[in-house]
């Protein structure tokens, strides 16, 4: 196997990973709420998208500003890459979020509130972060040019 | 001073501002209307309406004063800085449709989806003008 096929199934299964262990934890509130009784089926899917979509734009806003200042600095700024990643990021920590909203049943507006909050600190505190493990997993050994990006 | 805003710009703001404005009146004051029970009871979504409403009157000060005018709101009042306000003042309204479709997406949800769906359209639309935003030129003069 070529090192950037392994590169891309190490990417693949941290994905699956990753989204696995969110089912898990949102089983564990679905049974936690309802007494053993799990009932993904009748669970507020659109309440869920929407706390994605929030989530999502305040992790946008957060990026708006990031390349606002590099404009403003001179910097370079490769927007796919930080729209893409930053995206990633918001959608997680929006699932996370609304699960923890669950958890605590704290009401809607809370909720809602607290995932801007958490969009827009998250995404800034973790973009560099995830911006090194995409940097690590897509740099193969030497010699090798990693995954085309 | 900078370029002025194009006809397209100022009447995309003008669209959300009136939405932004009319929709926190409405979910704060006219109680038998569908958006007051979309938001449903609650102290906070009251004050996060008010925060709004503050916000849309700011951003029809500018929108009059320093675009359909062409004045500058105060001498210190750097285009740069106004840069940075406009794009973080047309998120947070965009967001604030984004928390008004959670809300109106809670239990009671099939009696509010038209207006529930409706905040959450503006929402995504509403977005894309703090990003054209973003991209417009550097504003470095007066």
């Amino acid at each position: 196997m070529s090192p950037t096929s392994a590169r891309r199934i190490i990417v693949l299964a941290t994905w699956c990973v990753l989204w696995a262990w969110w089912g898990v934890a949102w089983t564990a509130v679905e049974v936690a709420q309802h007494g053993g009784v799990v009932d993904l089926l009748g669970f507020p899917w659109v309440q869920v998208a929407v706390a994605v979509v929030i989530t999502v734009g305040a992790g946008l806003t957060a990026t708006f500003g990031r390349e606002l200042t590099a404009k403003y600095a001179n910097r370079p700024f490769d927007a796919a890459r930080e729209y893409r990643k930053d995206v990633a990021v918001s959608v997680i920590l929006g699932l996370g979020g609304y699960a923890a909203g669950l958890v605590w049943r704290a009401d809607a507006p809370t909720v809602a509130l607290g995932l801007i909050a958490l969009g827009w600190s998250g995404t800034r505190a973790l973009s560099a972060a995830a911006g090194r493990l995409i940097d690590m997993i897509r740099r193969g050994p030497a010699g090798d040019e990693g995954l085309p990006k | 001073m900078s370029k002025p805003s194009s006809l397209h710009g100022k009447s995309a703001r003008a669209a959300i501002l009136a939405a932004s404005t009319w929709t926190a009146v409405i979910q704060l004051w006219i109680t038998t209307s569908l958006a007051y029970k979309a938001a449903g009871p609650g102290v906070l979504i009251d004050w996060m309406n008010i925060v709004l409403l503050a916000l849309s009157l700011f951003g029809w000060v500018d929108l009059f004063w320093r675009d359909l005018l062409g004045k500058t709101i105060w001498p210190s009042f750097s285009p740069r800085l106004r840069h940075y306000v406009c794009v973080y003042l047309y998120s947070a309204l965009a967001l604030g449709f984004g928390v008004r479709a959670f809300t109106a997406a809670g239990e009671d949800w099939r009696s509010v989806l038209l207006v529930g769906s409706y905040y959450l359209l503006f929402s995504l639309a509403a977005m894309l003008e703090p990003y054209a935003l973003m991209r417009e030129d550097r504003k470095d003069q007066q």
